[in-house]
């Protein structure tokens, strides 16, 4: 099971755990985290552009920053990304096992695609495309709901919903989660909005119970969806272990291969 | 595949060159074949595509073949789409379509090259001689839309026979050659029937217009078909449309509305109802029916005979204003401190 976290933000924290550190932690269970920085007009600040590239670090993930118009694509994008990079590392110990008999090399460890001869690449790569339509997969959306994001929800919401409908169409599952921050009282870094969903048709507004208040506890409210991965997800108990971010049956000699190819 | 998203034209996209000037020769680095730029054809979200000779390549009575070169970014994202030509290839030896060609091959061979120090992935493929669609349409003007429509149609049907799904039909990918021949080109879409899109550009997705799922079918393609030629007849309402409406509140009917204004979709109003609410039952139908109304259409009086004087004028005038509008940002430009930053 891939597992990731979407921040939307539109600047900085000011209370709390440095987001960076949380992001740390969660990547540390298993959990990518990536960033995205929404901005109307102008800048988001030297500030914030330098936060939100440092959780996105510390995350194993990206960041970018973009207006409300590209908000579906750059959620599609980052996902599609973690999905196929989460591949590639599990790919990788097999592309080194063809290549080290290939080439009788021992040594290098980083191998790529592009070191196979492009005659050889297909078969690999059909293998990482069935692996990516097939994967499941948990996104949990953190959407800063500060008072400046109001005006964006609605944006939001759309692409929350664009997301969960390209997913759906997979052939594995894909559970989407919603959550905002602050929450009503400070010992609530963060609301969720839709506890782990595989559709949103019959959701009808998923920002009701919102409450703005001043501060933007980004780093807590992290650590609060980081614990909600791990404890509180519909305890399938092999989730709650530290995973590696793919989980694929090693079948004596194939390994990934064995599923796919005869 | 997890689906890939493109935006519709007009936006920011991440377009990278590669910068190889005609005259270049492009190294395969594990065939050696030589390919000699010839032009660049276009630029996409994946890579650049030139017209190439094959240096030593097969000569055609003193000519040489042209191929197309695609060289991509990513070596994953370009093998998927070999990986499609190749069953397109493949597709070829088990049995032929209605609008099969032989001597159409997808896919010729790919390789790694060195440009200027970086190790690109690049494959060759035919090269397909033409317009895109919507300069055709523009430049042979509208009574072109029953034939062409029917050509691609039957493209899609061919692929629809064996069970997968174009995915990613948009006007720039749909080629019509100069004897009015039609074909698709960049096959990074192609789906099997039953899993998620590949890859689509947003206004033709029928998941942007709250019309259904992205999971490939045959009415995806048509789906995307008939908001094609929608986009590309009604001159630009399309585009007022989708800007001047909330995208929660986007919908069908919105096309529909668009279509309706649209003189020479007149006669396909019933046919792009049935593509857009999904209801045709396999896409023969769409073919039939679509054939029936055009045969009709264009017997019939009211067909417009020229490209229609009035459009002309229009099309005019537009670029006449352009023109002024360029003429005056060139000017705010060059007078410093009006400069719009
Ligand atoms: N076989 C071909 N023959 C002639 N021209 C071609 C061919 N393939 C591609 N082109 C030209 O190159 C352009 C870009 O190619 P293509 O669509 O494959 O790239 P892409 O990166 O997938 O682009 P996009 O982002 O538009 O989907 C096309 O719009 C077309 O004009």
């Amino acid at each position: 099971m891939l597992k990731q976290i979407l921040l939307i933000t539109d600047g900085c924290s000011n209370v709390g755990i440095q987001p960076a550190a949380a992001a740390a932690e969660a990547y540390a269970a298993g959990i990518m985290v990536n960033v995205i920085g929404i901005i109307d007009e102008g800048t988001i600040g030297q500030y914030g552009q330098a936060e939100i590239e440092d959780i996105a670090r510390m995350g194993g993930g990206m960041s970018r920053i973009v207006n409300a118009r590209e908000l579906s694509y750059t959620i599609q994008m980052m996902t599609r990304k973690t999905v196929m990079d989460t591949i590639h590392l599990a790919v990788n110990r097999e592309l080194k096992h063809i290549l080290q008999q290939e080439s009788e090399q021992e040594g290098a460890n980083n191998y790529s695609l592009s070191d196979l001869p492009p005659a050889k690449r297909g078969e690999v790569v059909q293998v990482m495309d069935q692996m990516s339509e097939e994967m499941d997969l948990r996104v949990a959306l953190l959407i800063d709901a500060s008072a400046s994001m109001k005006p964006k929800l609605a944006a939001v919401e759309e692409a929350i919903r664009d997301l969960m409908l390209s997913l759906k169409a997979r052939r594995g599952t894909s559970e989407l989660a919603v959550f905002h921050f602050p929450g009503s009282h400070e010992e609530e870094p963060a609301v969720m909005d839709l506890d782990w969903a595989a559709d949103m048709d019959r959701v009808k507004k998923l920002f009701s119970r919102m409450q703005m208040r001043g501060t933007t506890p980004t780093g807590p409210a992290l650590l609060h969806v980081v614990d909600y991965y791990q404890y509180n997800s519909r305890n399938k108990p092999e989730d709650s272990e530290v995973n590696p971010p793919i989980a694929y049956k090693e079948t004596g000699t194939g390994g990934v291969w064995s599923d796919y190819i005869v | 595949m997890t689906t890939s998203f493109r935006q519709a034209k007009g936006r920011k996209q991440d377009k990278r060159s590669i910068g190889l000037m005609p005259g270049d020769r492009v190294i395969g680095k594990w065939n050696s074949h030589i390919y000699r730029i010839v032009r660049l054809l276009g630029q996409g979200a994946n890579g650049v595509v030139y017209l190439v000779h094959q240096e030593g390549g097969p000569h055609k009575s003193g000519k040489q073949a042209g191929y197309a070169l695609k060289m991509g970014f990513e070596t994953m994202e370009l093998q998927s789409e070999i990986n499609a030509l190749q069953v397109l290839e493949s597709l070829k030896v088990r049995k032929a379509g209605p609008s099969f060609n032989q001597k159409e091959k997808y896919f010729i061979e790919s390789d790694d090259a060195d440009v200027n120090g970086t190790i690109y992935p690049f494959y060759i493929m035919q090269y397909v001689q033409g317009k895109t669609l919507s300069k055709f349409l523009m430049k042979q003007g509208r009574d072109w839309v029953g034939l062409i429509g029917e050509k691609l149609l039957l493209k899609l049907g061919y692929l629809h026979q064996h069970q997968f799904v174009f995915g990613d039909l948009k006007p720039d990918n749909v080629m019509v050659g100069p004897y009015g021949e039609v074909s698709l080109i960049d096959y990074g879409g192609l789906t099997k029937e039953g899993d998620s899109i590949r890859q689509f550009t947003e206004w033709y997705d029928r998941g942007y217009w709250h019309a259904g799922t992205r999971k490939a079918d045959f009415h995806y393609d048509l789906f995307a078909f008939a908001v094609m030629f929608i986009h590309m007849l009604s001159s630009g309402k399309l585009h007022q449309q989708v800007a001047s409406t909330l995208p929660q509140l986007r919908e069908r009917e919105h096309l529909l509305a668009i279509a309706s204004q649209c003189k020479v979709l007149e006669p396909y109003q019933p046919w792009l109802r049935r593509a857009i609410h999904q209801r045709f039952t396999s896409t023969e139908e769409a073919i039939h029916e679509w054939k029936r109304i055009s045969s009709i259409w264009s017997r019939s009086a009211a067909s417009p005979t020229r490209p229609t004087p009035n459009w002309l004028q229009w099309s005019f005038f537009a670029s006449a204003l352009l023109l002024f509008i360029s003429l005056i940002f060139m000017m705010l430009n060059s007078s410093p401190g009006f400069g719009i930053k």
